[in-house]
């Protein structure tokens, strides 16, 4: 029994070890409420905070609804869970726990669209209002009462994308997916009907697996056999710059489109630089636009680094929920909703103007943008 | 107590995956990397069966074993002919290659979109939408299985499959067709996994192929190996452990991005400690 | 279609180089110590992040950094090596529960560079490097795969004099044919197998950092490279010192020629396909005999 020993003895001192590590490495920043007799609001959020490269827009959001949380003034408690990645499985023990224990009515969250999809039944029957800052699919439309948005749905977005590509003229499109990305996917299968619908040729159409290859070469070499006219990409920035910087260096020339609203963030120029001139892409607030480079500033300050994607929705998401809870009469779920509605029409928010449907979505103005010398502009 | 029975739940999917693994890997002796595999392939066959036709659920985790059994024998054909090194890497290529199926077959499981909606099953006039419910169920089909895999071991047959692990050519010698008696085993436990996949699928109503990548064999692979190998009851243990202790960390208050990875980190730990001291696993009966 | 056929093949090429770095080494360590080590994927990334910090911070260019990269990785493999698989092995460890500790310590790995550097993919080369191309055969290939290739070509021809023309290669390789004679003439076959691993823990370092300067680094790519390179050793021919060097640039041309006719979403399963035909096609091989 003496090796026994040594194992538990061994096995305690590291759960020991790891909670002194944990302990001394906490957040100091954890969002405190002021100082109020009144009981403090509870709000739950579910994010991917750890577990891949999803997690640095977590991260993000996390920290623009603490920041959101602070600016309220109002005595706000939010109860972060992590959901380890998009990981549905993970979400659903999130939310179980963030309802049944924490006793949470709202929710700010989840980031994905297929975590979104696993919480809705639990969160449903406890009639727990949720917003999703960055759950893009049209999936999502109509599934929940209590559930709202304030990122325009993929199908939006793409198909005036594919619009702006058929008036410009390209007639040849190909398209490049990170397949392992539902948001992704949707916004590739969007946009392919409506550029075919409009008239334009579809003449290859490729894809990766993001988490286990960065290569894209030889999919970006047979795109440009075909010589198309526009490459529609749907990727996420990290991987979004990795492909423009090998485009150029395989001299390709289409016009290049991302299909996704996080190539709008300081993080793709961080990565990309010069490589983004004529990037275009999909952007719900105006860069220039007072909200948005409010909270740049604000967020930028507070903790030292660009808001990543999703982070200006996160923001909104938050603001939107503490005003619909203060509110309302003692924080009904009804009532909230009802709230949120009236409160979210035209509200002019950092990610752009909100104006909620009666299902929860919001249609919001798209802009259609361009990047040139690092800075957005609108496209022609 | 809705938290608790969540758990509960979790607990009984992934014993089950832990007890398959156990079978061909601690008394048989074959290390297999694919069963996230056969756990997706149920998972999808009563996701596909639930949302788009009227099967029931009991019917639906039929068919996914009757699915899972023509296709575990041919992949159990193909790898357990190779010694134990080359036999892991074969069974970890399937699991990849599987998952490229699931991801990429967007036209049969919608890839990365994953399937939504998946109700929950209607028995014998008892609606299991109720968590509590549900957990009733997820503990019969546990205790089968268990009661199942304790028979299995019990009989000569167990017995054949310990020789087998300790020493294949010996067994041979003695007259036994090794190959059947691997392939059984191997068919067996895929269709175990394959029953958890249903269960899976039907509680969380929503799945999607990163459920059942490597990662998720490597994790049921730890659960087994912790737990215990050759013991049953030490894969509880393990299962208890794995899902249990990171759901306690958010519960401690250390901020939660670095909680994952310092779970990553301990599993890390007493995965190598465990190995230099007690390689058999906590509970365990043979060493690898 | 014939015009992209060159395209494929150097972007295969480029690909292959990498993979070739990661097989020999991963070889090197396995006919010593016998076993499938998954820590050697994450020596891959000590490799690549510690280049990645000392050019991060501007402590050193990027030579320097590169070649500190390499021989931390050395050392961080050899520390590995020393601490947990021989003393296992000392212990008459199977190679199973050398492959299971070694899971173990890729685990730990991953999880501290994560905490560290979190989970951001990065390029070693900042954004503004120029980048230039040149045209062969109707390909374009970009000055860093240029240099990739340079560096590639050079370390396999060091570690090729040094495992075939030296006495060091010689023990080395006697050792790993059998080790128990070895001891019993005199060899310290701890002694060799540590330098060994040195050496190759330090390679698979340069495979990281090269990973890092052509395509980009992430932490969750590490381990999937390494499968590559196993994959790449096994079908090359593990018995023959530059077996993996022919598998892993096999292995980069079919995954990426392969991709002509399939979409790049398949490139992992093209790779263990590529895998199980070999070893059922060696087994049946071996049974006919």
């Amino acid at each position: 029994m003496n090796n026994v020993k040594k194992v538990v003895i061994s096995i305690v001192l590291v759960i020991a070890l790891t909670a002194v590590i944990g302990y001394t490495i906490r957040n100091k920043s954890v969002s405190k409420p002021p100082s109020s007799e009144s009981n403090p609001i509870v709000i739950g959020s579910i994010l991917p905070l750890t577990g891949d490269y999803l997690s640095v827009y977590g991260v993000s959001i996390k920290n623009a609804i603490n920041l959101a949380a602070d600016e309220s003034g109002a005595n706000v408690k939010v109860i972060f869970e992590d959901e380890h990645g998009c990981t549905p499985a993970d979400a659903v023990s999130a939310a179980q726990k963030l309802i049944s224990i924490d006793k949470v009515k709202n929710i700010v969250g989840t980031m994905c669209s297929g975590s979104s999809l696993a919480i809705l039944p639990i969160s449903e029957e406890n009639k727990v209002v949720v917003i999703s800052p960055s759950a893009t699919s049209k999936n999502l439309t109509g599934k929940g009462q209590y559930f709202l948005r304030t990122i325009a749905s993929d199908a939006d977005n793409s198909k005036a994308l594919a619009k702006y590509a058929s008036e410009k003229g390209y007639k040849k499109g190909a398209i490049l997916v990170n397949s392992a990305q539902d948001s992704l996917v949707s916004q590739k299968d969007d946009i392919k009907t409506t550029f075919v619908d409009l008239g334009g040729q579809l003449v290859a159409e490729e894809s990766y697996i993001a988490s286990s290859n960065k290569d894209f070469r030889s999919q970006l070499t047979k795109i440009w056999s075909s010589k198309p006219d526009v490459i529609f990409v749907s990727a996420l920035p990290d991987d979004l710059a990795l492909i423009l910087k090998q485009a150029n260096t395989l001299g390709i020339t289409s016009v290049i489109i991302d299909t996704d609203t996080s190539a709008g963030t300081q993080q793709l120029i961080d990565l990309a630089g010069k490589l983004s001139n004529g990037l275009i892409f999909p952007f719900n607030p105006v860069p220039t636009n007072k909200q948005y480079t409010d909270f740049v500033t604000a967020y930028k300050s507070k903790y030292g680094e660009d808001p990543s994607a999703y982070a200006a929705e996160g923001y909104d998401a938050m603001a939107l929920m503490i005003k619909a809870i203060l509110a309302s009469k003692n924080g009904a779920s009804d009532d909230v909703k009802k709230q949120l509605l009236q409160i979210g029409q035209g509200y002019e928010g950092a990610s752009g103007v909100i104006s909620f449907g009666s299902n929860g979505d919001v249609e919001k103005p798209i802009n259609i943008m361009m990047y040139e010398d690092g800075k957005p502009i609108k496209a022609e | 107590m809705e938290y608790l029975i969540h758990l509960a739940i979790l607990l009984s999917i992934y014993a089950i995956l832990g007890i398959s693994l156990n079978l061909l890997l601690g008394y048989t002796g074959l290390i297999s990397l694919t069963h996230a595999s056969f756990f997706g392939m149920g998972a999808y066959v009563t996701a596909l069966l639930l949302v788009h036709t009227k099967t029931s659920f009991l019917l639906s985790v039929l068919l996914g074993v009757i699915l899972v059994m023509p296709i575990s024998t041919f992949l159990g054909m193909i790898s357990d002919q190779f010694n134990k090194n080359d036999y892991m890497l074969v069974s970890l290529g399937l699991n990849v290659i599987i998952f490229g199926l699931f991801n990429n077959l967007s036209n049969l499981t919608n890839g990365a979109l994953g399937i939504s909606g998946i109700p929950r099953p209607v028995l014998f006039n008892i609606d299991f939408s109720s968590n509590s419910n549900y957990l009733l169920l997820a503990l019969v089909l546990l205790l089968l299985i268990y009661l199942f895999s304790h028979y299995i071991v019990r009989t000569s047959f167990g017995r054949v499959l310990k020789t087998i692990r300790e020493d294949e050519n010996v067994s041979k010698s003695f007259g036994f067709n090794t190959r059947y008696y691997k392939l059984v085993i191997f068919v067996i436990t895929a269709s175990m996994a394959a029953v958890s996949g249903s269960l899976y699928a039907s509680y969380f109503s929503y799945i999607d192929p990163s459920s059942f990548s490597v990662t998720t064999s490597m994790l049921i692979l730890s659960i087994t190996i912790i737990g215990g190998l050759a013991s049953l009851p030490g894969t509880l243990i393990g299962t208890l452990f794995f899902i249990l202790f990171p759901e306690l960390l958010r519960f401690v208050g250390i901020p939660s991005e670095e909680v994952f990875q310092l779970r990553q980190l301990m599993f890390g730990l007493i995965i190598v400690l465990l190995m230099m001291h007690r390689p058999q696993g906590f509970m365990g009966k043979y060493k690898l | 279609m014939n015009s992209i056929l060159p395209q494929l093949l150097i972007n295969g090429i480029v690909a292959g180089s990498i993979y070739t770095l990661i097989a020999l080494s991963y070889n090197l360590i396995f006919k010593l110590t016998k076993f499938s080590n998954l820590a050697h994927g994450g020596v891959l990334m000590i490799g690549s992040y510690v280049a990645l910090y000392l050019t991060q911070n501007s402590l050193a260019n990027l030579w320097i950094s590169g070649l500190v990269g390499m021989v931390l990785a050395g050392c961080g493999g050899f520390i590995i090596e020393k601490t947990t698989f021989l003393p296992l092995r000392k212990k008459g460890a199977s190679s199973m529960v050398l492959f299971i500790a070694s899971l173990g310590v890729m685990m730990i790995i991953q999880a501290i560079i994560v905490i560290i550097f979190s989970n951001q993919s990065w390029n070693l080369l900042s954004i503004d490097t120029i980048s230039v191309t040149y045209s062969i055969f109707g390909g374009l290939i970009s000055n860093t795969q240029v240099l990739i290739l340079l560096i590639d070509v050079i370390a396999i021809l060091i570690l090729t004099a040094l495992f075939k023309l030296t006495l060091f290669g010689k023990i080395v390789k006697a050792i790993g044919d059998d080790a128990e004679t070895a001891k019993v003439i005199g060899i310290d076959t701890e002694k060799y197998t540590g330098i060994v691993v040195f050496i190759a823990s330090s390679i698979v370092g340069l495979a990281g950092i090269l990973i890092s300067l052509d395509a980009g680094m992430e932490p969750s790519i590490g381990l999937g490279f390494l499968f590559k390179g196993i994959i790449a050793s096994i079908i090359g021919g593990a018995n023959n010192f530059l077996g993996p060097v022919v598998g892993a640039f096999f292995l980069g041309l079919i995954e990426n020629v392969g991709i002509w006719k399939l979409r790049g979403e398949w490139k992992d399963v093209i790779a263990f396909v590529v895998l199980i035909l070999y070893l059922s096609f060696r087994k049946i091989k071996t049974l006919k005999e």
